[in-house]
């Protein structure tokens, strides 16, 4: 926004200065006109506070002393004289001069040094202190600087000790004690809870007890008060923001229960838990749990604890179990199994799906009722077998995500930036053989954040942002499909150097129009890379365009989103698994293939027209795109067929068709692996056994297409 | 009236949040005046925030108090039941009222 | 429906670029040049979600205008964030006092506007 705005702020600053002048003429000749005095005030205020907005950030701080001053004046600490209209009136020639050059980068000159020392000296006078002492917010400063600094070790160290596995994240208890005029205000309490929520698992236990009568209830009154408990990676400070508007006039207090669930120790005792919190006295426990009976009746029973006060803690023990659980998957009821034995089950399970069709196939052509019946019976369960199996493999994705932590710690070390990476959905889960292979794609991606989206910590200062930097690494799924997206809070991708550094590559045509979209999806192309200087983090050796090769061979699917300024967010779209996939069934002469139906476009009439000029180009959607015909590909042997289709698939961010005989339509397939004699056939990554028993290929796409010459897939979109 | 009419049923709609906070505390006054036991109808209330929150529990203390009772009708929609999670004061929706009263930790019961 | 936010301060250049923001996020808004225009601005409205006030403004400031804004019955409990400089921490204090939901510290991003105002107005 600040380009937009800056011209508006200039001018506007011209015509306050103006105003100043007259104003400080004026006071002049009657220093003791307050209103006169609140106007300088007000005027070197407005141009202080906008300054910093549209990127004047050396006015602003030029200002800030001077603004000081004239308060102290507006506050009658210090009378108006001739020496302070002198220094207003330089000063505001000064600001001037400032605006005008528009430099926020170099040092202060020396008359500005001057001048500035001036503002400080002049309201130390008045104050009746000595210039010294006027050091002292600065040193209130550091001290703030070395607490939020311990602040951030302390995260630091709670996010570590997540990192060895047992979880990312610490548990705290939020007793929130609203003030009783917080509705009068605007403040809505319990969207304070959704915020809340947004951070990680959290149990709110909100007391009622204090609500009165009808008779004596005061409708615009809070009565209401909160225990929580919330187990979140977000850190306290995360917390405590939450509460910042409500913080002065409410009771909010955050206590850290637990930074690291060890499930050795086993789920908190009540006894354990009410201790802690103060509610019941040590002796007054021991005295109770002597009884033999339930401890919350007979603490209840003495009056020792009150409904809510067991009830929160009960809460407290039920959310810590339940993390707890979560963290550690129940140790007592998980047995390690070898992994080859879970992909033998899946390929069992496999070949049972297909002898599954086949007996529903026979069942229909032999028409006996009971037949049909059990069929279909068995069909249910297979499909849950399935399913069942598929699960086994999966694993969440967390695992990876804290390798990402190390990553991004070196990584922002080496090049000194301050990060910090959130993880989101750690528990996601996804096939093992999937996640192995992302691990590459993310890092690189990762990698590529750190280095050109997140900006310096002073670059991110002079805009306004925090100086460190977010990368927020999210999972959820999605249907059949996990989205993967990182995004960072950095400066967003910058268009116009993409084109150029694609026109300068050869990869993009200096005339061609492409939509925001697709231009960005060119840092992905082979061959592109917009690291300028080639720095160690990026320069090693692989671009973007091995990522959109991974995740393409993983049958998924990439983009970006970017807003200059803001950041960007790379998109990964993954399909749960890689042993079924969704696939077209195609024949070609007696043979039949399948084509993943992630990667097909559509499916037209061949036309034999199109190939008379032997260019092996094909019209769609009014484009030129290039075909193969699969039949020649694969050397499959048989008679010219009329009315042949061409599949239209997007590889790589190229259209080509892909002709065949027939096609016949979607088929759930089981991939299976080809044998070891057929482990080099180019163009095929596996085979499936379809309802029928045939075998059918499954055709890799990608390899078949890096066989159309460069020049002809450039043919396209003109 | 007195005890004439045994139960008086309330039909909220709309959205109840600190604006209409008085005129809500009024309206159930007014039917406690009437009857002992209220029929609160929630299923046409599209937000029902804190403060219309507090009304119920007082208005329920106050019935049960008079040997009355407040009780819940009608079903309670997703987008109420929703506003109300994270406070700890609901699941997720829709609920029938049985089930929502049922979540609201200390219905009924005296103040402290 | 669109939430409708009302933003007051005497800097047209503070004003715009913060309707700018608003509207990106798809709020409207109406502005004011300050707290005098604000309350012609609530008598004509017939309601907002969100007000957005600066404090030192000619006229009526801020702090004023707030106390004025409570005091109309359709505007009792509206969320009002007072724009506000590190250096005026009584500010804050005065803005809560005369009925403020909550503040944001001039100079600000566009990201830290939109949470706040999310945070108070959603």
């Amino acid at each position: 926004m600040n380009e937009k705005f800056k011209e508006t702020f200039r001018e506007e600053a011209e015509e306050l200065l103006g105003h100043l002048e007259d104003i400080l003429l004026e006071l002049e000749e009657k220093p003791t006109d307050a209103e006169l005095v609140n106007a300088a005030f007000r005027a070197i205020h407005t141009i202080k506070g906008s300054a910093g907005m549209f990127g004047f950030e050396k006015a602003g701080r030029f200002t800030h002393d001077l603004e000081s001053l004239l308060d102290e004046c507006r506050a009658g600490r210090r009378a108006v004289d001739k020496r302070l209209v002198d220094l207003s009136l330089r000063a505001r020639d000064k600001i001037r001069s400032l605006i005008a050059q528009d430099d926020s980068s170099a040092e202060f000159d020396a008359e500005a040094l001057a001048m500035m020392e001036e503002f400080r000296a002049m309201a130390a006078e008045s104050s009746g202190k000595p210039a010294q002492e006027d050091q002292k917010p600065k040193a209130d400063e550091t001290g703030r600087q070395r607490e939020a600094m311990a602040t951030r070790v302390l995260e630091a160290s709670i996010a570590d000790s997540g990192a060895d596995g047992s979880g990312l994240s610490a548990t705290y208890r939020i007793r929130f004690e609203p003030a009783p005029d917080i509705f009068l205000n605007g403040t809505r309490v319990l969207r304070l809870f959704d915020e809340l929520a947004t951070l990680g698992q959290l149990s709110s236990m909100p007391d009622t007890g204090r609500i009165p009568m009808l008779e004596s209830l005061d409708p615009e009154t809070c009565y209401v008060i909160w225990e929580a408990i919330l187990t979140t990676s977000a850190g306290i400070d995360a917390i405590k923001d939450v509460f910042i508007f409500v913080e002065d006039s409410s009771k909010v207090k955050i206590e850290l229960i637990d930074d690291r669930l060890d499930p050795s120790e086993g789920v908190r005792k009540l006894g354990e838990i009410l201790v802690e919190r103060g509610t019941v006295k040590p002796e007054d426990l021991g005295e109770a749990l002597r009884s033999q009976r339930k401890l919350g009746e007979v603490l209840l029973e003495r009056k020792v604890v009150t409904d809510s006060e067991l009830e929160s803690a009960l809460v407290e023990q039920a959310h810590l179990k339940k993390v707890q659980e979560r963290q550690t998957e129940g140790p007592s009821m998980s047995i390690r199994v070898a992994s080859d034995k879970l992909d033998e089950l899946v390929d069992l399970v496999g070949e049972l799906v297909t002898m599954q069709a086949r007996l529903l196939r026979t069942s229909v052509e032999l028409a006996d009722p009971g037949l049909s019946s059990i069929a279909e019976q068995v069909d249910r369960l297979v499909e849950q077998l399935r399913d069942n199996a598929m699960g086994m493999r999966m694993l969440p994705i967390g695992s990876t995500f804290n390798k990402f932590r190390r990553v991004v710690r070196d990584l922002s070390a080496e090049l000194g930036k301050n990060v910090d990476l959130v993880a989101v959905g750690a528990d996601t889960e996804l096939d093992k053989t999937v996640i192995e292979r992302l691990n590459d794609p993310l890092v690189h991606i990762i990698r590529n954040s750190l280095d050109h989206g997140i900006e310096s910590p002073a670059d991110r200062v002079a805009v306004g942002k925090t100086a460190t930097g977010t990368i927020r690494l999210a999972a959820e799924h999605s249907g059949a499909n996990v989205v993967i997206s990182v995004s960072d809070d950095g400066k967003g991708m910058d268009l116009s150097a993409i084109r150029a550094k694609a026109i300068e590559r050869g990869i993009l045509g200096p005339q061609e129009q492409l939509s925001e979209a697709d231009a960005l999806m060119l840092v992905f192309r082979p061959g592109f890379s917009t690291a300028r200087n080639v720095t160690s983090v990026s320069g090693r050796g692989v671009g973007m365009d091995v990522v959109k090769r991974e995740i393409d061979s993983l049958g998924g699917s990439v983009s970006v989103e970017s807003r200059p300024g803001k950041g960007s967010t790379v998109v990964l779209k993954i399909p749960l698994t890689l042993a079924i996939i969704e696939g077209m069934l195609v024949r070609i002469a007696d043979e039949f293939y399948v084509l993943p139906l992630s990667i097909v476009e559509a499916c037209v009439e061949a036309n034999d027209d199109d190939s008379t000029d032997g260019s092996k180009l094909v019209q769609f959607r009014g484009d030129l795109i290039p075909y193969i015909d699969l039949k020649e590909f694969f050397s499959v042997p048989g008679e010219p067929v009329e009315n042949r289709q061409i599949v239209v698939v997007n590889v790589q961010e190229s259209r080509v068709g892909l002709v065949v005989d027939a096609v016949i339509g979607d088929n759930q397939t089981v991939i299976k692996p080809m044998g070891r004699m057929y482990r080099n056939a180019v163009g095929l990554s596996g085979a499936t056994i379809l309802g029928d028993g045939r075998v059918a290929l499954i055709v890799d796409c990608m390899k078949v297409v890096e066989a159309i010459p460069e020049r002809e897939l450039k043919a396209r979109s003109r | 009236m007195g005890l004439g009419s045994q139960k008086k049923r309330v039909i909220l709609n709309g959205a109840y949040a600190i604006d209409s906070a008085t005129d809500l505390a009024r309206e159930l006054s007014d039917a406690l005046g009437k009857a002992r036991i209220i029929e609160l109808d929630l299923s046409g209330v599209d937000d029902l925030d804190l403060p219309a929150l507090q009304i119920l529990f007082a208005a329920a203390a106050s019935a049960a108090a008079r040997g009355g009772e407040l009780q819940f009708v009608g079903n309670v929609s997703v987008e109420v039941c929703g506003k109300l999670v994270s406070g700890g004061f609901s699941q997720p929706g829709p609920l029938s009222a049985a089930e929502f009263a049922a979540g609201l930790p200390g219905l009924g019961k005296a103040p402290r | 429906m669109a939430k409708s936010i009302l933003v007051i301060d005497d800097s047209a250049a503070i004003r715009q670029s913060i309707s700018y923001i608003l509207q990106q996020e798809g709020y409207t808004t109406v502005e004011a040049g300050d707290g005098v225009e604000g309350l012609a601005r609530l008598d004509e409205s017939v309601r907002f979600d969100c007000i957005i006030t600066d404090v030192n403004m000619p006229n009526m400031d801020g702090i004023t205008f707030i106390r004025k804004a409570r005091e109309n019955p359709k505007f009792k409990f509206v969320p009002i964030l007072v724009l506000t400089t590190e250096s005026q921490g009584s500010k804050m204090n005065e803005g809560k006092e005369a009925g403020a939901t909550g503040w944001i510290v001039k100079p600000f991003s566009a990201d830290k506007l939109l949470a706040v105002v999310k945070k108070v107005a959603e």
